[in-house]
């Protein structure tokens, strides 16, 4: 309990004189709630846990009919499933779908974060409004209509198609993410940079960009896990050769029945292991907890 | 609020918001205009054809409960177990860390890994029956996949990484000197909590419940993949793909998006509405 | 918890912390106190030197590492803060932002569960006190520094609990409110008689409002005394130091008559009053430059003459920036006009001239 409490009470070197009742009370209450908290959490990861190693241990099973372990192991499935899926030319054409989406909303993102953070406007609540609203109505909502108006266009199945789908949800996440980077940047860092003669674009160049660094790390870090994983958007988009992984595995797993399910657990396993690690890198970058707001915690040695 | 000085001389930095703007009012909300006239021009029939064929088909309009029936549960669960969990560790411990990031890594898994893993494990010979029989805890017959509690459970695994973090980003965005300063004054640690940290969060609460309510309200492929698309797990966003992509009917299926989208902004207001009526602004205790 | 006490007592109070890996260090370390009733104590010491610690640790917002806190016969370093019931005021208020003032200040009434009746009158009461009638239903954002200040301090005095805690309290105000703000603590404190703990680096702050003035350094306790004791007799060359004793000066020690001592370097021979055994032969003077005088002294005693190298003018008096012949460089405040580059004599009575063995 000791984690959560602030006053943490010691364990006293002489006893107490007179402790109210409702204290020891309480102490207890505090006990159990924190041993269910903690049963909560444990079970939830326990069972995580067993579906990871279910897929993992499917993924490199020979054969696994209703017992505790399979009969043997095997890597077959990883080869399998790479040549099955095309999975090469998969992953090549979800990085190259990731890496443009990133790029992109962080140049539209990143100067309509500064804008938004820095200046007040007629209409700024309307354009607050227009780059919240990706994020607050489901992507089938908007998808629909945006493949068929892309399919007017000639670019659905096309990899730019899907680029700009997906750019819809991004683009507003740079901007949730990098305002309150910029906000705590004091501003007269940049007055500073003005008073000596930067002119905006020097300004952004040599002293925003440098102090934004961690944060447009952390917006592209996440953006690019976040893109990984968005199906909708690129499943109504995509055609046969501008699937991303996700896709992909979709499309892997409804078309079962030919296919050992066994390969489409190694293929999981990979999509897995490939945003994890993503994920891992974003959240040493990222404090998760400083997403939001920032408060200095004040130190307690005064 | 337009300062005064900015009608005489343009401010230039408002340009760099510009080409975000159009982005957004190209991609975004011109299709919606589109899609929404679309669903107002039927192949044949009264403009409103689209949306009284919905409500008037049988295998139509009670997505919209089925899909709620889904969808609120799993945002009720996340949000309430996100909230006490992600109290806990608001502290910076030496765990704390270790902790949020184990409990992250579900973001990472996506829904196919969660579905086969869960197909498996919870299937009729999976890990979970096997132990549950050989412990003799219960020895009538689980279902947990292919059906209403599959698609919950995976929506819950999926959704509440996400949740907890949100939620945690907006705890340590509270002064801590504020609990203090409650504790100071004779309150313990509930009256810390229902006092001082449930009023500075609930704005935050708002937007993470709206948040993660459309993430279980588009709910997708796991309705597909765990639930039974056919009957209790029709949710509205496959009657949506069926009448685009199998019956080509896109005027239909804008009208079912633009249905959805009607729905979840109804939600999002609702909870919105309800924020306002508690404190909105800084969650600091006087000039930091 | 009783409001009639006799006495707070620190025993030993000690706490250390992590500073990464296996070392720790102590940011108060044996920290011994008696506070009376109704006194007003000031822990004075220059940022980082644990006083605000020391605060938390009697708040009960920090656990002790060692040591006890008692009042007269109750040890409660044990209890957490909520049941120790002493009224703090925070360093940024601390105010709760979702609360009108009149919810802020009657919080710890609710929590005691007072009577509605008894919180109307306390807080109509303490509200003409701090004189925030008619800001009831203001929320805290919506006030004034002064004005949270005040929200601040009466929602620690509306419990009337038997010690005030008040952790720099006039840092975040400017300069002119901070000295209304001052004597309004001081009328309060005069009013209700509450026993205050108030910290504070500023020493004229801490001088204008303490009975007793405690000053800490690096977490240690260097001298506990009456606010003429600490301005005029600092216990040891830090405290002179941080007490405005600016002219320090390290010479050989050329004789020695009990407390009285001569000290000498290659242009000054400076009599002074020695406060602490000397062992080897040099040792530092401290001197205010308030406290030397131009022109000679009576006999010439303590007298040497300087090169005036800068003037700062104050107003009503300026600041001289001076260097004797041999480089040593000290202040000298004085109401008479000189230029820079002048060379002016100087003295300073014996009994001003304290002498401290070297640091």
């Amino acid at each position: 309990m000791s984690t959560v409490s602030q006053p943490v009470v010691p364990t006293p070197r002489k006893p107490i004189p007179r402790i109210a009742g409702r204290a020891i009370e309480r102490a207890w209450l505090d006990r159990v709630w924190s041993g269910f908290l903690w049963g909560v959490m444990l079970l939830f990861l326990l069972n995580i846990g067993a579906i990871i190693a279910a897929v993992a241990t499917s993924s490199f099973a020979r054969r696994w009919l209703g017992t505790w372990l399979p009969d043997g192991w095997t890597t077959n499935w990883y080869l399998a499933a790479w040549k099955e899926f095309q999975l090469g030319s998969v992953l090549w054409v979800t990085t190259e779908i990731v890496g443009a989406v990133v790029l992109i909303a962080l140049v539209l993102g990143v100067p309509a974060a500064y804008t938004l953070a820095r200046r007040d406007f007629p209409g700024k609540r309307f354009l607050m409004l227009l780059f919240l609203l990706p994020l607050m109505v489901p992507p089938i909502t908007y998808g629909i209509p945006l493949a068929t108006v892309l399919y007017k266009l000639r670019l659905a199945g096309t990899m730019n198609g899907v680029i700009l789908a997906n750019l819809i949800p991004a683009v507003p996440f740079v901007i949730l993410v990098m305002t309150p980077f910029i906000e705590q940047i004091d501003r007269n860092i940049e007055s500073a940079a003005r008073v000596f003669g930067a002119s905006t674009l020097q300004m952004f160049r040599h002293v925003l960009v440098p102090l934004l660094g961690p944060g447009i790390l952390a917006a592209s870090l996440l953006v690019l896990v976040r893109t990984i994983a968005l199906f909708e958007l690129t499943f109504l988009t995509a055609g046969p050769d501008s699937q991303t992984l996700v896709v992909a595995l979709y499309y892997a797993v409804f078309a079962a029945g030919v296919r050992a399910p066994q390969s489409v657990d190694a293929m999981a396993m990979i999509y897995m292991v490939v945003t994890l690690v993503w994920l891992l890198i974003a959240m040493r970058f990222v404090d998760p907890t400083q997403l939001v707001s920032r408060v200095k915690e004040h130190p307690q040695r005064a | 609020m337009a300062i005064p000085i900015q009608r005489v001389t343009f401010d230039r930095t408002l340009l760099l918001v510009m080409p975000a703007a159009l982005f957004m009012m190209l991609l975004f909300i011109y299709p919606f205009l589109y899609g929404l006239l679309l669903s107002l021009n039927p192949p044949e029939g009264d403009w409103l054809d689209n949306y009284q064929k919905f409500f008037t088909t049988d295998n139509l309009w009670p997505t919209i409960w089925t899909t709620l029936r889904l969808a609120v549960p799993v945002t009720l669960i996340n949000v309430g177990l996100a909230l006490p969990i992600a109290f806990k560790m608001r502290v910076h411990t030496r765990y704390q860390r270790w902790i949020t990031t184990i409990l992250v890594v579900p973001v990472s898994l996506g829904t196919v890994l969660i579905a086969e893993g869960m197909l498996t494990y919870f299937g009729p010979k999976g890990w979970l029956v096997q132990t549950i029989q050989f412990l003799h805890l219960y020895e009538g017959s689980i279902r947990l996949t292919h059906n209403f509690w599959g698609v919950l459970i995976s929506l819950v695994i999926s959704g509440f990484p996400f949740c907890f973090l949100l939620i945690l980003s907006y705890i340590t965005g509270i002064d801590p000197a504020l609990a203090r300063a409650a504790a100071t004054l004779g309150a313990g640690r509930a009256d810390q909590f229902r006092q001082i940290y449930l009023p500075l969060l609930a704005p935050g609460l708002a937007i993470c419940f709206c948040l993660a309510f459309v993430q279980s309200f588009s709910v997708f492929p796991s309705a597909v993949l765990l639930g039974a698309p056919a009957g209790p797990t029709r949710v509205i966003s496959i009657a949506a793909y069926e009448a685009a992509f199998e019956q080509y009917d896109y005027s239909l299926a804008s009208a079912i998006a633009m249905i959805m989208g009607f729905v979840q902004l109804l939600i999002v207001a609702a909870v919105l509405g309800l924020r306002n009526l508690f404190y909105r602004g800084p969650a600091m205790g006087g000039k930091g | 918890m009783n409001n009639d006490f006799k006495e707070l007592r620190l025993d030993g109070v000690t706490r250390r912390f992590n500073a990464g890996g296996k070392a720790s260090f102590n940011a108060v370390s044996g920290l011994t106190l008696t506070i009376k009733q109704g006194e007003f104590i000031a822990l004075l010491g220059p940022s980082g030197c644990g006083k605000s610690t020391a605060l938390n640790l009697i708040a009960g917002l920090l656990p002790l590492s060692e040591g006890g806190i008692w009042l007269d016969d109750e040890r409660i370093d044990a209890l957490p803060p909520e049941k120790r019931g002493f009224g703090m005021v925070f360093q940024n208020y601390a105010l709760f932002p979702h609360m009108s003032v009149m919810r802020n200040i009657d919080f710890g009434l609710r929590m005691r569960r007072t009577p509605a009746a008894e919180i109307a009158t306390r807080v109509a009461n303490v509200l003409k006190l701090v004189q925030l009638v008619g800001q009831e239903n203001k929320l805290p954002g919506q006030l004034s520094g002064g004005q949270q200040q005040r929200v601040a301090i009466a929602r620690a005095i509306v419990i009337e609990p038997p010690l005030v805690l008040m952790d720099e309290p006039l840092s975040n105000l400017d300069a002119k409110l901070r000295l209304e703000t001052r004597s309004e603590i001081r009328r309060i404190h005069r009013e209700l008689g509450s026993t205050t703990i108030y910290v504070t680096h500023d020493q004229e702050e801490a001088m204008s409002l303490a009975d007793r003035i405690l000053v800490m350094i690096d977490g240690v306790v260097q001298q506990i005394a009456t606010p003429e004791e600490i301005y005029s007799q600092p216990a040891n060359l830090a405290v002179a130091s941080f007490m405005g004793y600016r002219n320090m000066l390290e010479l050989a020690v050329e004789r020695q008559d009990g407390e009285r001592v001569t000290l000498a370097g290659p242009d000054v021979r400076i009599t002074g009053t020695r406060k602490l055994p000397l062992t080897n032969g040099h040792a530092c003077i401290a001197m205010r430059p308030e406290e030397m005088v131009v022109g000679d002294g009576p006999d010439g005693a303590n007298t040497f003459s300087v090169h005036i190298d800068g003037v700062e003018y104050c107003g009503r008096d300026s600041l001289l920036d001076v260097t004797t012949g041999a480089g040593f460089r000290m202040h000298v405040r004085t109401n008479q006009r000189f230029a820079a580059g002048e060379t002016v004599r100087v003295h300073v009575p014996v009994e001003r001239v304290l002498v401290y063995p070297p640091a």
